[in-house]
């Protein structure tokens, strides 16, 4: 054993009782960078807020829109006088551009920022998530009580069928027409040509492009003006090459024109009404058709003074033997005679084809309903055909071809679109936003400009450029 | 063994001592007394003063202090050379000497110059030193006059050798030789304690006391040493020391019914009767604690009740018939009470060992007794008459009870007793002393009267303690009973008193009580079969450790889990923050097991800290807390006792009047004597509260660390 | 513990139909996650508190053990609170810095916990001659003393130039006359100059001096040697020797594992006070903005 004896008061007495009293270094060192750490970052804090700068404070970058006020706060938080938050209110949005309310009946307005909202980085501040529509559209109610549409819609997977296929939904056009019988494979065609009718050859979007095959050349394209974006009554503008403002342009390559018959049923469908002679009547107005028969039959008759005794009131059709009853009338007479008839065969035949024709009315021109093709079965939602341009027609509206009834209508079931708009990672955009808007810009207030140029760069400061980190980030 | 004894002449007798005796011994022995003035009965002698010098028939007077003996020596200390050598001695002392001097102001008994007046000189002859050797008013105790020092040397070797303080020593030579404090130091910047051996021991008016250690009961009249001194009993008490712990002894009168003391409370004071009759009593419900109820099922609770041991006897039940306690009678179990009278001194063990008190004191009719503090009651016991007189008190008295109390020995007859009276010694041991050592013939059966015994016995790693006796303890049997020599050692845990029966008075009782006999044997064997388990035990490490550090003796340990304990210091932090920056735990010591036991006060069942304490101010609180009273005068006695190093002494600044500019103060460091207290006003202590990883604990170790004994005791 | 399973939970429980169905998706914001950062603030703080009440360990305001583990385990469900409060985003620059300060706290403060589980047991084993470590530098002087005077005593004055002081321990004193009558003059010459050479420099400054004495297997290899070269009056003393040898050993090792088991707090305390200090900026820009 080692002769150094170990004992618990030798070992006591080895120690100075104030030790713990002194400064040690760990202790030391703890402290000095306590203070230290702190206060380096408050430092930080301080630097930048002498220099302006308010990064540090920013949840991420803005959208691009509004990059430009990306560092001045103030422009969207609003300073209130009195307290102490400087929240986001609407009046700072509205300051710019206006949101018009999306329904006089709705139970609540939200905030412009709960449903846009900023500093998340560039993305696109109208690409709203689905929950801020569901948040009263899964469980709808309004002022007035339940409302007329769906009731729960939660997302686009459980969209409910568009209203137009539901029950007992009729189209309203009064042309009548069988999809049908016009697809079938050997159509007889103009001169007796065997013909395939494709979709386009009728159906084209507003804006002209290339020639109608089966139009009737010499008469202006026809376009057609989307009209408001919810008005669901095309105007035909004969002629008109540009459209004034975006919104009617992409309006016209979004939805197909109506198919006019100068444009899609000239080169087959003529018009004749007597054998004598073999142009066809104007596709127009009755009065316009009548006036045209008289002018047709007096200049016939001046040229041809004989005609007046050829037996009349019988039709001759062509290639078949003259009937045998003569009389004679005066000019005005065989004239009126001979419109009456031709009259008699375009409206009893050859208009009620296609049209509907009321002649009950006391005068001799009858009353020819509106045709109401419909261009928009769907007011509330966005559709575009242009962004669809790649698929086939047949492949959405795949009722046509069976489709023998005029009130067929052939939208594309909801069911079609959600085959490919799903919410599936390599599915098409199914975000309620893509089809829908919120705020009715019917309503939308006219804003004139406030700030001149000075004013707003004076806002923004240009920084040195983030770190790629940064960068990377706030993406 | 012989010793050589030596045959001389002292004044015309034939004496003769034992070889190695002085000369001055011899003559005290034989009668003859010799004047000293360095010479002190407890002090080893040095012959400077050269006062005691005798003619032994040599060339030259010889200093009989510290001549010794020799066969055929003719001494005369009454010779005309003689007492002219010594008249002038005494003289020449006297020239310097300012008479009347401080001791000789105070209570007239300089000894030198007593001793001038008793030689008849009254104006010496030779003139005064021209220079004073100065005063020295720097110790808050005792005022040094170095005029009137006559470098006796007795305050160098009190200081020294009796005391051990080693602050006083000699300086200079010739005519400028004097004492010095360390290195000639002011007494009271040095590293004096004052604890006033000096003082004592000076014979003049040198070092003198200056009464400002004020050590004093508080109830009580203080009693004069000339009341003191006409009682019997303190007859021969130095009526200085008396003079010098006024305070410390009172008078106390008592009506009657008044109780003096009340059972259970800590004191620090005994009582010594002188008028009167009182009547002592034990007033607790005699009964055990017995817990009931189980825990079966959820709800049920445990409750405790006391019962009486008639009622619930238990297997060890004892069959003790007597209440020990701490006077001169014991109490009989059924009726504890008894009663007491003149000359009856109660509460020695609380008074010297700071243990609670035994019992209820009640005064029966007007009762006047003394109360005294530690020290007058230790100079008590060092006086012969007091001495003989309280041992007569037990004679007649108590050790027949006292006897009869040990059960082995209830069958002794009256007539026995009777004959045992006179044979048996009482005995007395200080602290620590050994009574008697393992392998010498065993000569006597000893019987605790008072005070704690262990007996032990030497290991490689220590002690190994087989028990602790109280009163109405014995050993010594097995010895006697056995080979003849002592299977164990016992020593003193404290002051203790014993009575010793001689072997040959024990062999006559067992001859004649043949049933002492066996009881004693059979308790002999049950002694040795625990000895023998015990030591099986001390081959397993853990245990001697735990031995060997002394874990046994402490009720409570501060003890640090070093598996958790992440070296924080926030316990010895807090410990300071309780304690005006001064903490009382370190966080070193020994370690056990995986714990380190902290050097923190362990409250041990024998309080060595307590042993010695000049003042009487350190003492108990409760049966844990130490306590450090406000007059602790910083000597670091209990420091040095301690054997973990518990203690610790703390200089603090103590702003004290500056003899050199008068009107301010000056600082000095006290020492003040610190442990810890276990932070008695605080539900936890705050050491246990402060650590942040649950690594600290106080407790007790016997209860904590069973499980870890048991388990090497398995092993 | 069980406690701060139910509030995690809880707290997942709220937080998952939040974060599905909200509008804008979790963000601090909304009402839910301002409650989150609310709580999660409020237990930052308290795990900071800590330090201030270590600061004044009498006070009785709740053990400094229930302190200790309300800091460990509240700490810890803060960080899926503040996980909850953000809506696991990373964005912003000050809540960035907010974030990664907040993972190297809390990652800081589970390894120290790990560090405060191993490392004392590692220390009780490998030191057994432990003492305090501020007083190393203390008992380091100690030992070097007490070295001195072993090999003063053993070989006489060293050449006179070391003081020897007094030191507990070692009754060195007592050999001197033992051993000086019996030893050779060239034992003890050996043994002064393979202390002076040898034993000094590296008692001197233990933790740098590269003495093979700082490697236990070659100092057992030294003293073993000496003990075959030198006589066995000497023996005792080299006895001596190495076990102060050993002591500084273990002293060296006990300062660097003490270094270890408190470094990580260099970095957690610091960072903690930076952590609280930008989170309170966050909280008010937060607020206001």
């Amino acid at each position: 054993m080692a002769r150094r004896p170990r004992t618990a008061k030798k070992l006591a007495q080895r120690i100075e009782l104030s030790y713990f009293q002194r400064p040690q270094p760990l202790r030391r060192w703890r402290f000095i960078l306590s203070v230290a750490f702190p206060a380096l970052a408050l430092l930080w804090l301080a630097v930048a807020g002498l220099s302006k700068n308010r990064t540090p404070y920013s949840m991420g970058a803005v959208s691009p829109p509004h990059a430009l006020f990306g560092q001045k706060c103030s422009a969207c938080h609003v300073a209130d006088t009195v307290s102490f938050r400087h929240p986001v209110t609407d009046q700072a949005c509205l300051t710019c551009h206006d949101g018009p309310i999306h329904h006089a009946d709705q139970k609540f307005t939200p905030s412009c920022s709960s449903c846009h909202v900023e500093h998340q980085g560039r993305i696109r501040l109208t690409a709203v998530r689905d929950s801020s529509c569901t948040q009263c559209h899964a469980n709808l109610t309004t002022r007035a009580g339940a409302p007329h549409f769906v009731r729960s819609i939660v997302s686009f997977a459980r969209h409910p069928e568009f209203a137009p296929l539901r029950a007992n939904f009729a189209d309203p056009g009064t042309i009548k027409f069988n999809h049908s019988a016009h697809l079938v494979t050997s159509l007889i065609g103009p001169g007796g040509r065997r013909v395939q009718l494709a979709c386009n050859d009728c159906h084209r979007p507003g804006a002209p492009r290339g020639s109608w095959p089966y139009g009737q050349p010499g008469v202006q394209d026809v376009t057609f003006s989307g009209g408001s974006r919810y008005s669901p009554d095309a105007v035909l503008v004969f002629g008109a090459a540009h459209s004034t403002t975006a919104a009617q342009k992409r309006l016209e390559f979004a939805y197909m024109a109506p198919p006019t018959y100068a444009n899609t049923c000239f080169s087959c469908h003529a018009l004749q009404f007597d054998a004598r002679f073999a142009d066809s009547v104007p596709h127009d107005k009755p009065e316009i058709v009548h006036a045209f028969l008289v002018k047709k039959f007096q200049d016939y008759i001046a040229a041809h003074p004989d005609a007046v005794r050829e037996p009349s009131a019988v039709p001759r059709l062509p290639g078949q033997p003259v009937a045998q009853n003569v009389h004679a009338v005066t000019r005005d007479a065989w004239v009126a005679e001979q419109v009456a008839a031709a009259e008699d065969l375009l409206w009893r035949k050859t208009c009620s084809e296609c049209h509907t024709l009321d002649l009950s009315g006391g005068n001799s021109l009858p009353a020819i309903a509106p045709s109401r093709i419909t261009t928009r079965w769907l007011p509330h939602a966005n559709f575009s055909h242009d962004a669809h341009r790649m698929v086939t027609c047949v492949s959405c509206h795949s009722s046509v071809a069976s489709s023998q009834l005029t009130s067929d209508v052939n939208l594309p079931s909801v069911r079609v679109c959600q085959e490919c708009h799903a919410a599936r990672a390599s599915g098409a955009p199914a975000g309620c936003f893509e089809c829908h808007t919120y705020h009715d810009w019917s309503q939308e207030k006219v804003y004139p400009g406030k700030f001149s140029l000075p004013d707003l760069l004076k806002s923004s400061r240009n920084f040195a450029a983030r770190p790629p980190v940064a960068e990377f980030i706030h993406r | 063994m012989s010793v050589a004894v030596v045959e001389l002449t002292i004044d015309g007798h034939k004496v003769s001592v034992p070889e190695g005796t002085t000369v001055f011994d011899a003559a005290r022995l034989n009668g003859v007394r010799i004047p000293t003035l360095c010479h002190q009965q407890n002090e080893t002698p040095v012959g400077v003063c050269r006062v005691c010098v005798v003619d032994v028939g040599g060339r030259v007077l010889t200093a009989s202090c510290v001549r010794p003996v020799e066969s055929g020596m003719v001494v005369s200390t009454t010779s005309e050379k003689v007492r002219n050598t010594r008249r002038t001695l005494v003289e020449l002392l006297m020239s310097d000497h300012p008479s009347p001097c401080a001791r000789q102001q105070q209570s007239g008994d300089c000894e030198l110059e007593v001793m001038a007046r008793a030689e008849g000189v009254e104006k010496p002859r030779f003139a005064r030193r021209a220079t004073s050797r100065g005063r020295d008013d720097s110790s808050v105790a005792i005022a040094v006059d170095h005029d009137a020092c006559i470098l006796c040397d007795r305050c160098i070797r009190g200081c020294d050798d009796i005391r051990h303080n080693d602050v006083l020593g000699r300086m200079g030579k010739g005519y400028r030789t004097g004492i010095a404090f360390d290195q000639n130091l002011p007494m009271g910047n040095s590293s004096c304690v004052s604890c006033g051996e000096c003082m004592i021991s000076c014979p003049t008016g040198a070092l003198t006391n200056k009464f400002h250690v004020g050590t004093s009961l508080r109830t009580g009249e203080p009693a004069s040493p000339e009341t003191l001194h006409e009682l019997p009993v303190f007859a021969g008490v130095s009526g200085t020391f008396l003079e010098l712990n006024r305070g410390a002894i009172v008078m106390r009168h008592f009506r009657p019914g008044e109780i003096i003391c009340r059972e259970g409370e800590f004191g620090s004071t005994a009582f010594y009767m002188l008028e009167g009759r009182a009547q002592v009593s034990i007033n607790t419900q005699i009964g055990h604690v017995k817990t009931e109820g189980g825990a079966r099922g959820f709800f049920s609770k445990l409750s405790s009740r006391l019962a009486r041991g008639a009622e619930d006897h238990r297997d060890e039940e004892s069959a003790r018939r007597t209440i020990p306690i701490d006077g001169p009678a014991d109490l009989p179990l059924e009726r504890p009470v008894a009663e007491l009278g003149p000359g009856d001194l109660f509460g020695e063990m609380t008074c010297m060992s700071f243990y609670p008190r035994s019992a209820t004191v009640r005064a029966v009719t007007d009762v006047t007794a003394l109360e005294m503090l530690r020290n007058v009651l230790d100079i008590l016991q060092r006086n012969k008459n007091f001495r003989g007189q309280i041992e007569e008190n037990y004679r007649r008295r108590a050790l027949d009870s006292h006897l009869r109390s040990v059960p082995v020995f209830s069958g002794l007859t009256t007539s026995f007793i009777d004959h045992l009276r006179d044979k048996v010694d009482l005995v007395r041991y200080s602290p620590g002393q050994l009574i008697c050592r393992q392998g010498e013939p065993a000569d006597s059966f000893y019987l605790v009267r008072i005070g704690f015994v262990k007996v032990w016995q030497a290991h490689p790693g220590g002690e190994m303690i087989f028990a602790y006796l109280g009163r109405g303890g014995y050993f010594g049997e097995i010895g006697l009973l056995g080979g003849g020599l002592r299977t164990a050692s016992c020593t003193a845990l404290d002051h203790v008193e014993v009575v010793r029966i001689g072997a040959d008075e024990f062999r006559l009782m067992l001859e004649k009580f043949p049933e002492i006999r066996s009881s004693l044997e059979t308790v002999a064997a049950d002694r040795q079969r625990e000895n023998r388990e015990r030591l099986a035990f001390v081959e397993s490490t853990p245990l001697q450790d735990f031995l060997a550090q002394g874990l046994m003796e402490a009720q409570s340990l501060l003890i640090l889990d070093l598996e958790r304990c992440t070296r924080c210091d926030a316990c010895v932090r807090a410990c300071a923050d309780a304690h005006d920056g001064v903490t009382r735990l370190i966080r070193e010591g020994l370690r056990f097991d995986k714990y380190l036991v902290a050097t923190s006060c362990r409250q041990c069942r024998d309080p060595l800290c307590m042993v010695g304490c000049p003042v009487g101010s350190i003492r108990r609180r409760n049966s844990l807390e130490v306590i450090i009273e406000d007059w602790c005068i910083g000597c670091g006695l209990c420091a040095k006792n301690c054997p973990y190093g518990n203690i610790n002494m703390h200089p603090f600044p103590v702003q004290i009047a500056d003899a050199d500019s008068p009107g301010r103060t000056r600082a000095v460091m006290k020492q003040k004597a610190t442990s810890c207290d276990l932070c008695t006003e605080h539900a936890e202590p705050s050491c246990v509260y402060a650590c942040p990883h649950d690594a600290a604990h106080r407790v007790d170790p016997r209860k904590f660390f069973g499980a870890l004994l048991a388990q090497s005791k398995r092993d | 513990m069980i406690a701060v399973a139910i509030v995690l939970l809880v707290a997942t429980a709220i937080y998952i139909p939040y974060a599905l169905n909200s509008p804008q998706g979790p963000r601090g914001g909304s009402a839910i996650g301002l409650s989150f950062g609310i709580v999660g603030f409020a237990l930052m703080i308290f795990a900071g508190l800590l330090g201030a009440r270590k600061k004044f360990p009498v006070w009785r305001v709740g053990r400094a053990q229930t302190w200790m583990r309300g800091h460990l385990w509240l700490g810890l469900v803060s960080l899926p609170i503040i996980l909850f409060h953000a809506g696991f985003h990373m964005r912003g620059t000050l809540t960035l810095v907010l974030m990664i300060l907040f993972f190297i706290v809390v990652a800081s403060g589970v390894f120290g916990a790990a560090l405060q589980i191993y490392i004392p047991r590692k220390i009780t084993v490998e030191v057994p001659m432990e003492t305090i470590y501020e007083q190393i530098d203390h008992i380091r002087s100690q030992l070097r003393e007490e070295a001195d005077q072993l090999a003063t005593a053993a070989c006489g004055s060293l050449d006179g130039t070391i003081a020897i002081g007094s030191a507990p321990g070692g009754d060195a004193s007592a050999s001197a006359v033992e051993i000086g009558v019996e030893v050779s003059e060239e034992a003890r010459d050996q043994l002064r100059e393979f202390y002076l050479r040898r034993m000094r420099p590296f008692v001197e400054d233990p933790a740098r001096s590269r003495s093979p004495l700082g490697d236990s297997p070659q100092a057992s290899g030294i003293f073993e040697e000496l003990r075959l070269r030198l006589p066995v009056e000497l023996h005792d003393t080299l006895k001596d020797l190495e076990s102060i040898c050993e002591e500084e050993r273990q002293l060296t090792c006990q300062a660097r594992l003490h270094r270890v088991l408190h470094a990580w707090l260099l970095v957690h305390v610091p960072l903690s006070y930076a952590l609280l200090a930008l989170a309170a900026v966050h909280a008010v820009m937060a607020l206001r903005f």
